[in-house]
């Protein structure tokens, strides 16, 4: 049975009316628990709005969205996001501290706060970072604590909004073999968005490839069942690739086209 | 370079334009050659010496420096309230708006005869008129302030799970904090202003009392006298501010020179 549950789900901002434009319609998406499920379309198609209805930023319009069998009502920790870039962390914050934030909500001891956020600050390699603030640290290192500061909520499902859109392709190469490993075997469910075809194989269990919007949905799905850590410059890799960015491609040349019209 | 080397040149940077400068003023002064009407330097030091052998510069500057003081405190507290409920609460800013967006083109020299009539010659007027100026300059930096918090900071601190008063401490109010410390300095700048104003038209004492009053007698140097202790002062405000604010809120980086 899956964890999370999208069901004919409608989304469009504004009120309803014949003059809505949908960013979402009748949108459907199934993740099993532990999971990994990379979510890839065009710029612009509804990536991030799906990601936000998980979330508990957005209310669906239509349809239904469960998760462990339960509507999905505000933004908790049972679900964790990792934004696109450093804006969500707290720069008056040390790196520590920021880690720490989610447990200080909680209401965790300072010790064990201390602890727990240095235990993972040392597996994203931040361990000699810790009391340095976010503006003194390069953006790869920022979106590290990001990731620790999810991890350290021992969240069942994470969610990734293209964390890793704005660093360079060297930096990004680097964290995506380091997800991989911190979460093989961690047991947690992950809805992660990109549109780097790349980073979705080396990373997904599954690929859904989302349809051109407005009134977007998931137009074809890919199962990964290749060993990891992935080679990317294996044939299979070069295969899945290929199969994917026939379907992926055709929907950026629709945006790109009614781009030009405009 | 050494750094002594580095030393001498910031010294020749702030200190060599200074000397250029009266150097100049002196020449104009010797140009202008009526020396009532226009003081040289030296004549203007010596006005300043005979004004605190007297014990008035002293006494001028310190209820100058005690009204702005209590004044700024008083707005500081005041316009950081009003501008955080105006960026936390829509209905508050609909409410609020329309006055606050008018009230602060009315400067407080508009309000100088008004608050005379109300408050007459005493404290309460000049204190009144510094909380006036001080709060519109904080609300309005306090309520951007907020408004301009990074979305992705409040959702994150939303998913876990702080919501109320706690996501107010913990988020809203650090974030706010650069902006209202920068409204904070522009402030004291306007108190600076509205001081001077205030104790021309309504005191019996003060920096601005000294420079009104001086203009009966004549007495060009002991104008001179108030505007440049005017200026040092404010120098002297400003500093102390950016060495406080660095010192307790360095964390948040305030912005500074």
């Amino acid at each position: 049975m899956s964890l999370i549950r999208f069901a004919g789900v409608d989304f469009h901002y504004g009120p309803a009316g014949p003059s809505a434009s949908a960013i979402l319609k009748g949108f459907d998406l199934e993740i099993a628990r532990g999971e990994f499920y990379v979510l890839l379309g065009p710029s612009g198609c509804g990536k991030t709005t799906a990601l936000n209805l998980l979330a508990g930023f957005e209310r669906p319009n239509a349809g239904t969205l469960i998760m462990d069998g339960r509507p999905i009502g505000a933004p908790g920790m049972d679900r964790v996001v990792i934004f696109q870039g450093d804006d969500s962390l707290y720069p008056w914050l040390t790196a520590q501290e920021n880690v720490e934030f989610p447990l200080r909500m909680t209401g965790i001891s300072a010790g064990e706060r201390r602890r727990r956020a240095k235990l993972w600050l040392s597996r994203v390699g931040l361990a000699n970072h810790g009391q340095k603030f976010p503006h003194q640290l390069s953006g790869g290192m920022k979106q590290r604590i990001q990731i620790a500061r999810a991890l350290v909520c021992d969240a069942p499902v994470l969610l990734m909004d293209e964390p890793f859109g704005a660093l360079d392709a060297q930096t990004r190469t680097i964290l995506q073999d380091e997800l991989v490993a911190i979460c093989s075997g961690s047991g947690a469910t992950v809805l992660f968005i990109t549109h780097d075809i790349a980073e979705a194989i080396i990373l997904a269990d599954r690929i859904g490839v989302m349809r051109a919007g407005p009134g977007s949905a998931i137009k074809d799905e890919f199962a990964l069942d290749l060993p990891r850590p992935r080679n990317r410059g294996s044939v299979e890799f070069a295969a899945a690739y290929d199969r994917i960015q026939r379907v992926l491609g055709e929907e950026v040349r629709k945006v790109v086209s009614r781009e030009a019209a405009a | 370079m050494s750094s002594a080397g580095h030393y001498l040149s910031w010294l020749a940077l702030r200190v060599l334009p200074f000397i250029g400068l009266i150097f100049l003023w002196d020449a104009a002064a010797r140009a202008f050659d009526v020396p009532v009407l226009f003081p040289t330097p030296l004549a203007t030091w010596d006005k300043a010496v005979q004004l605190v052998g007297e014990g008035q510069l002293q006494s001028d500057i310190a209820i100058s420096l005690w009204r702005i003081g209590v004044g700024f405190a008083v707005g500081c507290v005041l316009g950081t309230v009003l501008g955080l409920m105006m960026g936390l609460s829509r209905p508050v800013a609909d409410i609020l708006g329309p006055f606050v967006h008018t009230l602060r083109f009315i400067g407080p020299i508009a309000w100088i005869s008004a608050v005379m009539i109300w408050f007459g010659l005493g404290e309460t007027s000049k204190i009144v008129l510094i909380v006036y100026t001080t709060t519109f300059v904080v609300l309005v930096s306090a309520m951007i302030g907020v408004m301009t918090i990074h979305p992705n900071k409040l959702r994150a601190a939303r998913v876990f799970g702080a919501r109320g008063w706690r996501l107010f401490l913990y988020v809203t109010f650090p974030a706010t904090l650069p902006h209202i410390l920068s409204g904070a300095r522009l402030a004291m700048m306007n108190s600076f202003m509205t001081i001077i104003a205030a104790e021309m038209v309504a005191a019996r004492e003060g920096l601005g009392f000294l420079i009104f009053n001086s203009r009966q007698w004549m007495e060009v140097d002991a104008i001179f006298v108030g505007m440049i202790a005017l200026g040092l002062l404010g120098l002297m405000a400003d500093m102390l501010m950016v060495l406080l604010t660095g010192l307790l809120f360095r964390r948040f980086r305030p912005l500074s020179p």
